[in-house]
């Protein structure tokens, strides 16, 4: 077994997904693989380390009653908004086009489109000599520089 | 944690408001638990747990009592959750961490609140799909057909999300504890 499907393995097995065959080869291969019983015992410390624990002490002991109060209050007060809810959306509608439509009807001179305008700042920060600094500041932000593996980084945010 | 009682799905259905009681009182500790994983901070997860379930009881009539209760209920949790996360966009706050020590020496307390930041600081670096899926495994009581069917997604695809997720959160947590100064 490679060292690659041992991983896939020794994370299914953490899940508790594992056939009893799969832990059977995997046993055999952590007899004789010492990287892959390292990353064994990070995925039992990661594992460990998501389980709920002590969390009870940071329960709101009162939150029950709190929701219960909210939510009752709440009935009434939805009930008359709901009422109200349609003429003054109506009404906010027709004031808001009246408010917008010089912005719709009016050029300005502004006519330039999001991609000009993109391209109006690439060729100033040519100009400017700055296509390098941001080259090099994003690369520094990869997970790879600092030290997580090229594997995972897709399942991060970027 | 036993599961809950199938009267009381029924009665949260009709409004009954002791119903809503007895359903926070069971659910509160794995709604704090997936609001911290998913957000990051405690603060954060104490607002959101409220917001679910009063959310929750204003959706009310949306619930089939025919079904099962929790996977209504956690996707309506983690819906809840993914909107506070785009209202962030999805960038957590560089003081994102606090967790809160109560009944622990000074010394035990320090010591596990390092850990629990870096455990919420590895998980806020995942993606949220992965992250809600690690929250539900972890959080919740619910099987993986049942998460599955929370999520809309296939059994295999659980699986996948699950590893994948595992696997990233452990390359974090584990190994790139240095990338909690650069964020």
């Amino acid at each position: 077994m490679k060292c690659t499907e041992a991983e896939f393995l020794i994370a299914e097995s953490v899940l508790g997904f594992i056939s009893v065959e799969q832990k059977k080869e995997l046993e055999e291969h952590l007899a004789t693989c010492s990287q892959c019983r390292k990353e064994m015992e990070w995925y039992s410390i990661a594992e460990e380390v998501l389980r709920p624990r002590g969390l009870e002490q940071m329960q709101q002991t009162d939150l029950a009653d709190h929701v219960v109060s909210l939510a009752g209050s709440s009935n009434g007060r939805r009930f008359r908004l709901v009422r109200l809810a349609g003429p003054v959306l109506a009404a906010a509608a027709v004031l808001l086009a009246v408010i917008l439509s010089p912005v719709f009807f009016s050029n300005d001179g502004n006519d330039m489109t999001r991609l000009e305008v993109l391209k109006a700042y690439a060729e100033d920060m040519e100009v400017l000599g700055m296509e390098d600094g941001i080259s090099v500041s994003s690369a520094e932000l990869d997970y790879e520089n600092y030290g997580v593996s090229d594997k995972v980084s897709e399942y991060l945010i970027q | 944690m036993a599961g809950i009682d199938p009267d009381i799905p029924v009665r949260f259905h009709n409004g009954d408001l002791e119903a809503l009681h007895d359903i926070v009182e069971h659910f509160q500790g794995s709604v704090f638990g997936i609001g911290l994983k998913l957000l990051g901070t405690v603060d954060d997860a104490k607002d959101y747990s409220q917001d679910v379930f009063v959310h929750a009881y204003e959706k009310r009539h949306k619930f089939d009592p025919e079904r099962p209760f929790e996977p209504w209920f956690y996707k309506l949790a983690l819906n809840l959750g993914r909107q506070r996360l785009r209202k962030r966009r999805e960038i957590p706050k560089s003081d994102a961490m606090p967790v809160e020590i109560v009944g622990e020496t000074a010394e035990q307390g320090l010591i596990e609140k390092e850990q629990k930041d870096r455990v919420q600081s590895a998980l806020q670096q995942l993606k949220p799909k992965y992250r809600e899926c690690l929250a539900l495994r972890f959080e919740s009581d619910m099987q993986l057909h049942e998460i599955a069917q929370t999520l809309g997604l296939s059994l295999g695809a659980v699986k996948t999300r699950l590893r994948r997720g595992l696997m990233a959160f452990k390359e974090v947590y584990v190994k790139g504890g240095e990338l909690n100064e650069v964020y």
